[in-house]
């Protein structure tokens, strides 16, 4: 488990989303994109031309490589084209949560939160 | 409103497992509320957001504000930031996004530079977010509307206020939008990430329970078997003696 010193430096949130998703997010100013020349941004629009290699590396690197992020937020819908990857994912640091788009909105029934409460339930 | 869940006791005495599965439906109520919320903000935004378009196609003709990736500023720095801090901190204020007081508990919360750097200074915890973006000013950067103030050599600095990437004259309800994604990020998030965790730490104390009580289970079956059987033996041993 990582240390408190570790988490402090984890201010940022991160997003992978559809164009208003991301767009309404960027409003609110969680948007960040680190000094050239590596000019990282913490955020992803998926359009229907992004393919899922491009959701995982951003999801990859969101969750795994970045040591700045806290948060990570995921449209449901995208969520469910990398579904393997979210369900697996199990570190503490940086939090994922999977929100509603605007064509999609929240399915209890795929959120992996209310999954591992029927685990544990031992449905 | 559901009633907030009383914090676990920091005590030796360890948890029975239907203490952590009724703490653990208290957070599911809580996190389940707060998803209703989430949506409900998310719906706004979107609503909002489809508005401001219209608006901006009409007023512009065909050439209208997009308000999408176009536009975005390349130089976008966080106004608002995610601070991590252990639960056992937050005793005092026990709530339902607080941890069990364990070093894994963690709270989560987005907060603006402004307000970190007097919560910093002050150390009183002031929690209060302006939720205009635009006044706000990034710790690393000089106040963006003072335009003869630049770094040596840098690029000019990008206003802190993403609204200002769609332009001086934005429409209502693209500001509305900012205002609910605001809710969204400084409120519902932090509060669901939190609950997340704690509900991550009652499971594994819930499963480490779980196995300590069939391990106990097991050895309390074998110290029967062997008292049944020590019993047997006596019993065959006393015949064996009248015979």
């Amino acid at each position: 488990m990582s240390s408190h010193a570790d988490n402090k430096d984890r201010q940022f949130l991160a997003v992978i989303g559809d164009e208003d998703s991301v767009t309404g997010l960027l409003l609110a100013g969680i948007g960040h994109v680190t000094p050239p020349p590596d000019s990282q941004k913490n955020f992803l629009v998926v359009d229907s031309k992004t393919d899922t290699a491009t959701i995982e590396e951003a999801f990859q690197r969101f969750t795994t490589e970045r040591k700045d992020i806290g948060i990570v937020l995921i449209n449901q819908h995208i969520a469910d084209r990398i579904r393997h990857r979210v369900d697996t994912y199990t570190a503490a640091f940086p939090a994922l949560l999977e929100i509603p788009s605007k064509d999609h909105p929240y399915d209890p029934e795929k959120d992996s939160v209310l999954r591992r409460v029927r685990r544990l339930f031992g449905e | 409103m559901s009633p907030q869940p009383p914090p676990l006791q920091d005590t030796e005495t360890p948890l029975t497992i239907d203490d952590l599965l009724a703490r653990y439906l208290l957070l599911l109520d809580q996190y389940t509320a707060l998803r209703t919320t989430l949506s409900a903000h998310s719906s706004s935004l979107f609503l909002n957001l489809a508005r401001s378009r219209f608006s901006a196609q009409r007023g512009a003709g065909a050439g209208g504000h997009p308000f999408g990736p176009d536009n975005y500023d390349m130089r976008m720095q966080a106004g608002r930031k995610v601070r991590v801090r252990p639960s056992a901190s937050s005793a005092a204020e026990p709530g339902p996004w607080t941890g069990h007081g364990g070093e894994e508990g963690v709270v989560f919360e987005v907060v603006s530079p402004e307000v970190s750097r007097n919560s910093e200074k002050d150390g009183d915890g002031q929690t209060e977010a302006d939720d205009d973006a635009g006044e706000h000013t990034s710790d690393e950067q000089p106040q963006a509307d003072g335009d003869d103030i630049k770094p040596a050599g840098k690029l000019p600095i990008p206003s802190n206020d993403p609204l200002r990437w769609f332009g001086i004259l934005t429409p209502a309800p693209l500001r509305e939008a900012q205002k609910d994604a605001v809710e969204m990020v400084e409120d519902v998030i932090p509060r669901l990430a939190s609950l997340d965790a704690e509900m991550v730490a009652i499971e594994l104390a819930v499963r480490r329970a779980r196995k300590r009580r069939g391990k106990g289970e097991i050895a309390a079956r074998k110290a029967e078997v062997e008292q049944e059987r020590a019993e047997v033996i006596a019993g065959e041993g006393g015949v064996a003696v009248g015979c």
